[in-house]
């Protein structure tokens, strides 16, 4: 007979064994996210969460020593990255929502060259929508190049990413339906969509017949998505996920251009270079100078940071950087190097403006997959910070 | 009563074991230990023999196989240069007292990261071990899974070369100089390798990786006994766009 004593040992014995206790899961915690302060977020640009509906799923928080900043760090199983399990968590957990943008985090970068520094280690975006398939809900991504859109499971890209941030859009019920529906569109008609490598070329400045402004580049994407024209979209992924957000107030039943809405609330709806004091301190080259003053960071610890540690080569040997960082983003940071020294020079010298507006002269409007974070960094544009995923649990 | 017992109790069991087997764990080198990565790259890839100094450290014993530290200088222009140095008890035992020639090797694998090993003093045994931050002051010591891993290279590196380049011919792939390259090494729970994967170091001829961050999806895999092979990575589940549903759609 079974005492009750005994049943207990046994219920806690079976406890035991398949609920191990999270503490000691996550107490490795991601050693990965162990990077320099002015990568992190600002704590109060973080978005209100209800925490994890699955036990696959943990949450903790990481603090930078100093500076209101730091990581909300969502721990996964290390045997799900790179698998369609990984999407099924994270669904289940309800903590990645439809128009989500999931932003790929190289740790790595930290410490390396000035470019990777100033894009807060960040290389790639894409947006994330929660589908069922049977009885099973799960992330599908949406992104360019479209072939990896998926259950977070291309292997050219997911089975070697460490650390995903998710940035949050603020969007209502009907225009995350219309994200939908274009996804729907896009997804149907994927041989329509291309990839296109030179980051430094937004659409708008290709030549291309009918697109000459940053908004003629969503208007394309959604007469593409449409069927209204043969044309193909070619676009790197920053471009890619900026257009999808700017047709959230769209209909794809009733699509006039009216309701075209960049998600960044400036002149042309991109980012420009160094933009002094005007628009929030969120240029394209004000990641790490919109987390240091969103994180409270001292004018004279923010200049030192900036100068110091931001944008300045630390290695350079490319026997190290190999390990780090890909061929072609080496080749982006060297071209740079030059334009690097110069916005150290204007930190150093206390960001006169006059300098500010002769750099912006020489920088296009643009959309980097960093200009995500930088405007949630800056609190701006209704973005904000959910959290990074990692997979370091056991 | 019994027959329950007896079932709970196999299900604890299978429980334990599982969790047992599931110890074996996955370890990125270039998390653990950075400058393990050029090292561990450059030997799978030097098609020379390697010098009898570095290669006897494999055979040596543990208490008496060798070191790699690290040491940083400045080049002819203003880029760093990492130097890697070799030293064992052994050597420097054999050595003691003498006035010794310092050789150095030159490993190009043509991947962009060439890097030069010297041998060096048994001194240099006593240096911390180098670790993730890149404040670690230098010269620093390579970690204890950046030995073994060049020492399970070291045992086989007669056949390594050759047997990559048949691999290569093979499927059709080639050396790539583009991706990021990554050292992620599988052992179990006694630190034993099972097996080590480089990826981003091959890539199909035919192969498109459009994206600058993305790597192909074809790795070289060292066995923990020696054997090379060509892993291709897949998705472990494929998704018809067709199948789902999104919510406007339920």
């Amino acid at each position: 007979m079974l005492t009750p004593g005994l049943g207990q040992f046994l219920f806690f014995t079976v406890f035991f064994v398949a609920w191990p206790a999270t503490a000691q899961e996550t107490s490795a915690s991601s050693t990965i996210l162990n990077v320099s302060s002015y990568m992190m977020p600002p704590l109060q640009t973080w978005a209100p969460i209800d925490g994890s509906a699955d036990p696959n799923v943990v949450i903790t928080e990481a603090g930078a020593t100093d500076g209101d900043l730091g990581f909300r760090v969502l721990h996964l199983r290390s045997s799900v990255k790179g698998t369609k399990q990984a999407a099924v968590d994270l669904a289940r957990s309800k903590l990645v929502q439809t128009g989500d943008i999931l932003l790929s985090f190289r740790p790595l970068w930290d410490k390396t060259l000035a470019y990777a520094h100033m894009q807060l280690g960040i290389s790639h975006s894409a947006m994330a929508f929660i589908v069922s398939a049977g009885n099973e809900q799960f992330v599908m991504t949406i992104e360019s190049p479209i072939s990896y859109s998926s259950p977070l499971n291309a292997p050219e890209h997911y089975a070697d990413l460490d650390a995903i941030h998710i940035i949050r859009p603020t969007l209502d019920e009907t225009q995350k339906r219309n994200l939908e529906k274009w996804a729907r569109l896009i997804m149907s008609n994927q041989g329509r969509f291309g990839f296109f490598t030179d980051y430094s070329l937004p659409m708008y400045k290709r030549g291309i017949s009918n697109v000459v402004t940053p908004r003629d580049e969503i208007r394309i994407l959604a007469e593409i998505a449409l069927g209204k024209t043969n044309a193909t979209f070619e676009s790197y992924c920053s471009e890619f996920i900026w257009s999808l957000l700017g047709l959230r107030n769209c209909d794809t039943a009733a699509f006039d251009g009216s309701c075209i809405s960049p998600i960044f609330d400036t002149d042309e709806g991109m980012l420009t270079g160094i933009v002094p004091k005007i628009s929030g301190d969120a240029g394209l080259a004000q990641g790490p100078e919109a987390a240091l003053i969103g994180g409270k960071v001292a004018d004279t610890a923010k200049r030192a940071v900036l100068t110091g540690s931001v944008f300045v080569d630390i290695l350079t040997d490319p026997s190290q950087l190999a390990g780090r960082m890909s061929a072609g983003h080496l080749k982006v940071a060297e071209a740079s190097r030059e334009n690097m020294k110069i916005i150290n020079a204007y930190y150093i010298g206390g960001e006169p403006e006059l300098l500010a507006l002769e750099i912006n002269k020489s920088v296009i409007e643009n959309v980097s997959p960093t200009s995500f974070l930088i405007r949630s960094n800056a609190g701006m544009d209704g973005l904000r910070y959910v959290g990074t995923i990692v997979f370091d649990r056991h | 009563m019994h027959r329950f017992i007896s079932v709970l109790s196999a299900m604890l069991l299978a429980l334990s074991s599982r969790g047992a087997a599931a110890e074996s764990r996955e370890i990125v080198l270039n998390y653990a230990d950075p400058h393990g990565v050029a090292l561990a790259l450059n030997i799978l890839q030097h098609a020379e023999p390697l010098p009898s100094w570095m290669r006897e450290q494999a055979m040596s014993a543990e208490s008496e196989s060798g070191q790699f530290a690290i040491s940083v200088q400045r080049g002819n222009g203003s880029e760093q240069e990492t130097k890697y140095l070799f030293a064992s008890k052994r050597l420097a035992t054999e050595s003691a007292g003498e006035a010794v020639d310092t050789p150095e090797l030159r490993m190009d694998a043509g991947l962009g990261q060439a890097i030069e090993v010297q041998q060096a003093s048994d001194a240099r045994l006593d240096h911390p071990i180098c670790g993730p931050r890149r404040e670690q002051a230098l010269p620093c010591r390579l970690s204890d899974l950046s030995r073994n891993v060049v020492s399970l290279e070291l045992r086989h590196v007669d056949r390594l070369p050759g047997k990559l380049k048949t691999l290569l011919d093979a499927r059709n792939l080639m050396l790539d100089e583009q991706a990021v390259k990554r050292v992620v090494v599988e052992a179990d729970s006694e630190h034993v390798i099972q097996h080590i994967d480089f990826i981003g170091m091959v890539r199909g001829r035919d192969e498109i990786i459009p994206a600058p961050d993305a790597a192909s999806v074809f790795v070289v895999r060292l066995s923990g006994n020696g054997v090379l092979s060509i892993i291709k990575r897949s998705r472990d589940a494929s998704v018809d766009s067709n199948d789902i549903k999104y919510s406007f759609e339920e």
